[in-house]
């Protein structure tokens, strides 16, 4: 479980988080939502102990235990898309047979498989998401937290990929995910925390949010 | 086995050809020293020193180049074009007029050092600043002309021999010695072995630094040990050989084309095919316009730097 009590957060002498509550309880597909500059990634940026609280209290898990997909990526140079997808399967699944499976595997459920030979810098936006998407997953932690991870995806294929995470929410994995898409986020979600201004706004079952 | 037959071919063309007015049979005969006189000499001391120097230590930037490319993420990483080599040509110029003195394993182990600060300043960069690789190779090729131009300066002041100068920045194995061979070949084996003990954090490193820490790789320690590393193999190769541009640069792309990404055999690939451009270079210099010797490292970059050219188009 994830708590953060009373958080404030000031970066140059803006506040950016003010008093914010809430707790992140396990098997869970949170959405985070509210518009720029609400303090989202910052949140997560403190779950992940990359920033410090001013006051206030972040009980949160090691950072190794999260697959963190942070937003705007920077393109790995070198590597085509199988060797990037590797690199997290290699660390969870011993044996190569096993790994090749679920390269297979994943590659299939986000839709990559004649994409695995190209180089990753080649490839459009849209498919450098998918790829993170695959990475973030393969890692097979049990918490996954992503900061808009699908923005540069289309529409239809976006809700594929948002019915996808709540199947894998439903395996038994928490999500908490940053997005601008309220209309994903009531639908597919199980919880909406709404940031507004540096505080939470709303905090509670995806059903009963009002945007 | 292409590879190991080119070392082999160069290999024997650096034992057999030469300014030496010595024909096959007696090139044979000092190799067997059937007489311990001039060809014995010839042979044992100057020319398969100078072949066995000259893999080791183009061994040392090829694997060089692959660390500071990985951990930097940059495609043009060479730790002599970043001024990595170029501390240690300002404590080698400073040792060749004397105003350091200190013993000779002390000057090999001060060449290594004087590279790894230069290179530990360079992540220091990195990690403060959350460089792109962009503005990390820009920041290196500045650095890397200023160590030249401080290093130049040493050695203009101390008014050494020119060919002094010339060995040093452009690259030369002509003053091999099996003593120079035994150091650089413990730093190469003390070096390719740390790289090993490393290589399974080259990948995640390569990811960036947010996703290196999701996969419990940290990534500020890591580069600190992979620049190490490659600033050690940077600064004893510059001790051997003086600075030799551009085979720390390519061995590692020329190697992706052969074993792909997976990292134990990109290390070892990216070590031999360093080894061979390097040998291969210097016979050229060594004997295209024999009897005088052009420096090692004017023949690399005449191979290298088409090379790059060729990569940079193709790179998106």
């Amino acid at each position: 479980m994830i708590t953060l009590s009373n958080a404030a957060v000031e970066i140059e002498r803006k506040k950016i988080l003010q008093g914010v509550s809430f707790q992140i309880f396990p098997n869970y597909f949170y959405c985070l939502v509210g518009s720029n500059g609400s303090g989202k990634t910052t949140v997560l940026k403190l779950i992940m102990q990359i920033l410090e609280v001013n006051s206030g209290e972040v009980d949160t898990i090691a950072s190794k235990d999260i697959s963190y997909l942070p937003q705007n990526l920077p393109d790995p140079p070198f590597l085509s898309v199988g060797e990037v997808i590797s690199v997290a399967i290699d660390r969870e699944i011993k044996g190569s047979n096993l790994q090749q499976e679920e390269l297979g595997t994943l590659a299939e459920q986000f839709h990559l498989e004649d994409l695995l030979d190209r180089k990753f810098s080649d490839i459009s936006a849209g498919e450098k998401q998918r790829v993170w998407l695959a990475f973030a997953i393969a890692q097979k932690k049990d918490m996954i937290i992503m900061d808009e991870p699908l923005s540069s995806v289309d529409r239809n294929s976006r809700e594929e990929f948002y019915s996808l995470l709540k199947q894998i929410s439903m395996e038994g994995r928490t999500l908490l995910v940053v997005t601008h898409d309220v209309d994903m986020a009531l639908h597919y979600s199980d919880k909406i925390i709404s940031l507004q201004d540096g505080r939470v706004v709303f905090d509670g079952s995806s059903s009963e949010f009002v945007a | 086995m292409a590879v190991f037959a080119a070392t082999l071919i160069f290999a024997i063309v650096g034992v057999f050809a030469g300014p030496s007015d010595l024909n096959f049979q007696d090139t044979f005969n000092g190799l067997m020293r059937s007489d311990d006189g001039v060809m014995t000499t010839v042979v044992w001391s100057i020319r398969i020193p100078r072949v066995i120097l000259s893999v080791l230590v183009g061994a040392s930037l090829g694997l060089s180049g692959v660390l500071i490319q990985l951990s930097t993420r940059s495609p043009i990483g060479d730790p002599n074009l970043f001024g990595i080599g170029g501390g240690a040509v300002i404590f080698m110029a400073a040792v060749t007029i004397g105003l350091i003195s200190i013993p000779t394993y002390g000057v090999f182990v001060g060449a290594m050092v004087s590279s790894v600060i230069v290179a530990l300043f360079l992540t220091g960069l990195i990690s403060n600043r959350n460089l792109t690789p962009i503005k990390f190779a820009i920041m290196g090729i500045a650095v890397g002309a200023l160590m030249i131009s401080v290093g130049t300066s040493v050695i203009s002041y101390g008014r050494v021999f020119p060919s002094q100068v010339i060995g040093l920045v452009a690259g030369s194995f002509s003053s091999s010695s099996w003593q120079l061979i035994y150091f650089i070949t413990c730093s190469l084996l003390g070096c390719l072995f740390a790289s090993l003990v490393f290589s399974a954090r080259l990948l995640p490193i390569t990811l960036g630094d947010d996703i290196a820490k999701s996969l419990g790789v940290n990534p500020i320690k890591t580069r600190v040990y992979l620049m190490s590393i490659s600033a050690a193999l940077a600064g004893s190769s510059v001790y051997a050989g003086g600075l030799i541009g551009f085979v720390a640069l390519i061995s590692p792309h020329i190697g992706r084309r052969f074993v792909g990404n997976s990292p134990v055999a990109l290390i070892l690939i990216s070590t031999i095919i360093g080894g061979l451009l390097t040998l291969i270079s210097d016979q050229l210099a060594r004997l295209i316009f024999a009897p005088i010797e052009l420096p090692v490292g004017l023949a690399t970059t005449v191979l290298g730097a088409p090379l790059m050219m060729y990569l940079a188009w193709r790179y998106k």
